[in-house]
């Protein structure tokens, strides 16, 4: 009974703290939640309350993050970087707060459908997690080749796939012999905040910084919300049509937990465009699509290997969910020994479910009703210089608590290497962490097999 | 605050501030949590423990000097929220009625002019945005 009470204390925590996030402009999910997961983990803190914590944060931010999207027409965070046209076309139709309150509720929509189908999918997975397993390190580089093929940045980033694994391997035994074991913390910290850092660095550099130079603080323009009061009962603020529509969308869509969200974001978006009637409709139709999906794959590609396997085998996996899945010593993938393992199936469902229901329950009525004012007082008090420096005090904390100076020299070479990759090639940060989880097979199986094969037939010595 | 500004991340930051952040945030946190695992060493607490507390304590320092940092030297953002008067309002319904395209008063067409509307009415363009918002949203709500 304690452990609900301290799990449901954290979910609302939680909730609060990421609904705020959310509606601060440019915040990644990977950057933000997982050095705050990583901490819980290495603080003991026990499986079933970091994990009520995590699913409040998710929902929470997910949710909120539609907020400056519908009425500054500026991302809330990377995932909602897609919605941004079709609120810029419902701005012009002056109905942001219409489309606000649609959005709020196919997020409700889009964690209800894909919480009980991500439950129910992950466990007939369940036996076949040891086959699975035992394909692993073929299956991260099998994924990384997958994701990079349909990523935007195509062959620069199928190509990127092997070198980067290889450096990583390399860079793995150099530290072993440094500091007495591989690293993990301080090459996941370093691929998440490898854009951010990126650009201090940038700015660092007098003959690229110049260009960037601004004399005006950011300006933003925010549309007044309608005063007329409304039903707060997602299934009346969305209508039949639009009910339906999300919870195909989130169900369908909940299945492909491989994928990449952002990804199937923008595909159901355009599907949903394309379903006949008015403009208006249309666009509805495409931005509450897109808003149930975003918040479906989140849940789902963060459950389903969680219980099937234990491997972080999606994109949100290696991401936001990272620390979940592998957070060494406390949690390992090699041998499993993580979330997966510590928690029945059942106790997972339930301690998800608690955090999801209280992150998406909390962030709906705060966005709902006072949306204009949480958004006014977030952008007009809340710098984003604060968040730069406390999301890179705490990583250096946390590579520090790891390898000491070592970890956080190698946090800060992963990250220019990470961000320069992301930034000016465009190849996706799950390529880059997929690519990571595949350096054990490509540094220990597939260059010795090469090797070999290329010694076979006398080309090399 | 002194030092430069400069637009990053679709935002303006001001580079000596960000320096100033990143410093406080990186040296307090490791001093709280260096000296933290020194006191737990010396009171003969578990090693689990010992991490545990010294990674809560360094994240409380973080977020305490974020908000400090945030006070004194953060680059804030312009938040232009008018709200319009009844003759701007009056002023955009007037310009709303007179626009030629029966897909503007239904909502079923393409975008509402915003632009048009705040020519005609003499208005800024995020004033019109806020006067349609109003004017727009009753029978928008009864079409969708």
């Amino acid at each position: 009974m304690e452990l609900i009470v301290f799990a449901l204390l954290a979910a609302v925590v939680a909730s609060l703290l990421y609904f705020i996030i959310g509606l601060i402009p440019g915040t990644d999910e990977t950057a933000s939640i997982a050095p705050i997961i990583l901490l819980l983990v290495l603080a003991n803190i026990p499986p079933e309350v970091i994990l009520c914590f995590f699913m409040a944060a998710i929902a929470a931010m997910e949710t909120s993050n539609s907020v400056p999207s519908a009425i500054a027409i500026i991302p809330g965070s990377t995932m909602t970087v897609p919605f941004l046209d079709a609120c810029e076309v419902g701005r012009r139709y002056g109905i942001p707060h219409i489309l606000l309150r649609k959005m709020l509720a196919a997020s409700v929509v889009g964690v209800v459908i894909a919480l009980p189908i991500a439950l129910v999918f992950g466990s007939i997975l369940q036996p076949f997690g040891n086959v699975i397993r035992s394909y692993a390190p073929w299956a991260f580089l099998l994924g990384a080749l997958l994701i990079a093929l349909f990523s935007k940045a195509r062959w620069a980033a199928v190509l990127a796939v092997l070198p980067f694994a290889t450096f990583i391997g390399a860079t793995q035994e150099l530290s072993s012999k440094l500091v007495g074991h591989s690293m993990f913390i301080s090459f996941f910290m370093g691929i998440a905040l490898g854009p951010m850092i990126i650009d201090i660095f940038v700015l660092l550099s007098p003959p690229v910084s110049r260009s960037l130079r601004s004399n005006s603080a950011s300006s933003v323009n925010i549309v007044r919300e309608g005063t007329e009061l409304q039903s707060m009962n997602p299934m009346r603020v969305l209508g039949r049509r639009q009910l339906g529509l999300t919870s195909v969308a989130a169900a369908i869509t909940s299945f492909f937990f491989v994928l990449s969200p952002v990804g199937m974001t923008v595909l159901v978006g355009g599907l949903a465009e394309k379903i006949r009637g008015s403009a208006l409709k249309r666009l509805l139709d495409k931005i509450v699509a897109m808003d149930a999906v975003n918040n479906s794959t989140y849940i789902a590609e963060t459950l389903i290997p969680l219980i099937a396997v234990g491997l972080p085998l999606s994109p949100m996996a290696l991401g936001p969910a990272a620390p979940l899945f592998n957070a060494p010593p406390r949690f390992t993938i090699e041998p499993v020994n993580n979330i997966h393992t510590l928690l029945s199936t059942n106790a997972i469902a339930m301690f998800s479910v608690l955090g999801a229901l209280v992150g998406i329950s909390i962030s709906y009525f705060l966005a709902f009703r006072r949306a204009r004012t949480w958004c006014t007082w977030t952008l007009r008090f809340i710098s984003m210089e604060t968040l730069i420096s406390a999301f890179v005090g705490l990583a250096i904390v946390l590579a520090y608590n790891e390898a000491g100076v070592v970890g956080i020299l190698a946090t800060f070479a992963m990250a220019l290497l990470a961000g320069f990759m992301n930034r000016f090639l465009r190849v996706e940060l799950g390529v880059l962490y997929m690519s990571f989880y595949a350096s054990a097979a490509v540094t220990g199986k597939i260059i010795p097999a090469v090797g070999d094969f290329l010694r076979g037939i006398g080309v090399a010595p | 605050m002194k030092g430069r500004t400069y637009k990053v991340m679709q935002e303006t930051v001001n580079g000596r501030s960000l320096g100033i952040g990143i410093t406080l945030t990186a040296f307090f946190g490791l001093v709280v949590y260096g000296g933290v695992l020194k006191l737990g060493a010396l009171l003969e607490f578990t090693p689990q423990t010992r991490v545990a507390t010294a990674l809560g304590l360094a994240l409380i320092t973080i977020l305490a000097f974020s908000f400090m940092i945030n006070r004194r030297f953060g680059t804030h953002r312009e938040v232009n929220e008018d709200v319009p008067s009844s003759s701007d309002l009056r002023n955009v319904l007037a310009a709303f009625d007179t626009d030629a395209s029966s897909e503007l008063k239904n909502l079923k067409g393409g975008p509402v002019d915003v632009l048009y509307i705040a020519e005609h009415a003499g208005i800024s363009e995020q004033l019109a945005q806020i006067a349609l918002a109003d004017a727009a949203s009753s029978e928008a709500e009864r079409t969708i």
